[in-house]
């Protein structure tokens, strides 16, 4: 059966009610590669913290690359392995910055994944935590050139792809931490780890990923299993490193010479929380003419096909339902057949009636 | 290099059509700085009769 290459995004601190905490979303990834044969999706989705999982019909890109796949600019080559190489903030404490080369030793020793060197910045990167007045998680670093600097010192010593480890403030607010640990509330973090990895990517074009350093915090008995994940080890790293380990390269297209596995004209579908169409991926797809699968799954933003109109857009209850779409689409069956009512096709005339 | 964070609203007139919308707000973007990271959080319709609708974006930029 012919593949039907499909992007999924859960958008990265939005408070989704699937996918808004750690690596929650990845079963719902696998669901989707399976129907699809073939998923395009972003570290939000897969990194649970100290789990995760590879899976051959699915592509690990990070959002700033995967917009520009969305947008046409790169295709994705299949590698059999990347050549790892981590970026630690210089502000994380020595035995903190232990706990992680451990686990890249643990990564090497264990899954096989080859996890080459590491760089400290030369500058803390300065990691500032703000969400405004929106409830969206946002914030900025105020050291991006020492992140770039450590990033391009990787590169020019062959690493291929990279992780990135930035350390958190230890004052976040308890609880805020705490609602979102409870399942209450959104993620206060993930919006800087998004602006952190997209600066690699937008500057220096490889594979990446981001974990974040925190020093351990007190047990939440009360904690929501969606967040479990990250609960478990010291560190968030294991997951980025399983997802980077055999991530795709990214080609500049137009592109004669390299073999590219999936060119983005191939893409017949993105799969989108509802409410959530204004991000660069959608808008993109909605240039292309590609299918909209928008699914229910409550989050802060109320973006949506009410306003748009997009004729391409097909809403589902849940993300089942959604693979029973691509599948439909994958098999060449017209999704109307399967609904009910079943309306009977038009005449189209020559001319306008009036 | 600098980063900001803006958010702010951006008329969209109705002579854009939806297939144009990502340029439209791109190019408003960059007028500002070099984009890291942008979306969409809300859209309203305009008080007036004029049909604009107004969109409000959230973005990262860099100077």
């Amino acid at each position: 059966m012919e593949i039907s290459p499909t992007i999924f995004i859960i958008p990265t601190g939005i408070g989704c009610e699937i996918g808004g905490f750690a690596g929650d979303a990845l079963p719902t990834a696998k669901l989707l590669a399976s129907a699809s044969g073939c998923l395009i999706t972003h570290p939000n989705v897969m990194n649970g913290g100290s789990l995760s999982e590879k899976d051959k019909n699915i592509f690990y890109v990070e959002g700033y690359s995967l917009d520009r796949f969305a947008r046409g600019e790169i295709g994705l080559r299949s590698v059999k392995q990347q050549k790892l190489g981590i970026i630690f903030d210089s502000s994380i404490e020595h035995e903190l910055l232990v706990r992680h080369l451990q686990v890249a030793d643990a990564c090497v020793a264990t899954l096989g994944i080859n996890v080459d060197s590491y760089v400290l910045t030369r500058k803390p990167l300065g990691v500032v935590i703000d969400s405004g007045l929106s409830r969206l998680s946002g914030g900025l670093i105020e050291n991006p050139d020492a992140l770039i600097e450590a990033g391009k010192s990787l590169i020019e010593k062959g690493i291929t792809a990279i992780a990135i480890v930035a350390k958190f403030p230890d004052d976040l607010d308890l609880k805020e931490t705490n609602n979102y640990r409870e399942g209450k509330g959104v993620d206060p973090i993930s919006g800087v780890e998004a602006v952190i990895s997209h600066l690699i990517s937008k500057f220096l074009k490889v594979p990446c990923a981001h974990a974040p350093a925190f020093n351990p915090i007190e047990l939440n008995e009360r904690l929501d299993p969606r967040a479990a994940s990250e609960e478990i080890g010291y560190t968030f790293l294991p997951s980025v490193l399983i997802g980077l380990s055999n991530a795709p390269n990214l080609v500049e297209l137009p592109n004669k010479e390299e073999p590219i596995t999936i060119h983005p004209n191939q893409v017949e579908s993105i799969v989108v929380p509802n409410g959530a169409l204004g991000g660069e991926a959608v808008l993109s797809s909605i240039e292309r003419g590609l299918n909209i699968i928008s699914v229910k799954n409550q989050n802060l933003l109320k973006v949506d096909n009410q306003i748009f109109d997009y004729p391409n857009l097909i809403e589902v209850e849940n993300y089942f339902e959604a693979a029973g779409v691509i599948l439909s689409l994958r098999r060449g069956i017209n999704i109307k057949s399967i609904k009910r009512p079943l309306k009977n096709i038009q005449e189209i005339s020559f001319f306008n009636k009036q | 290099m600098k980063l900001i964070k803006v958010d702010f609203y951006l008329e969209w007139p109705v002579s854009i059509g939806l297939r144009d919308l990502r340029v439209y707000i791109t190019d408003n973007l960059m007028k500002k700085g070099k984009i890291i990271r942008w979306s969409i959080i809300d859209i309203h319709d305009s008080m007036d009769t004029s049909k604009i609708k107004k969109l409000r974006i959230h973005a990262v930029l860099a100077d």
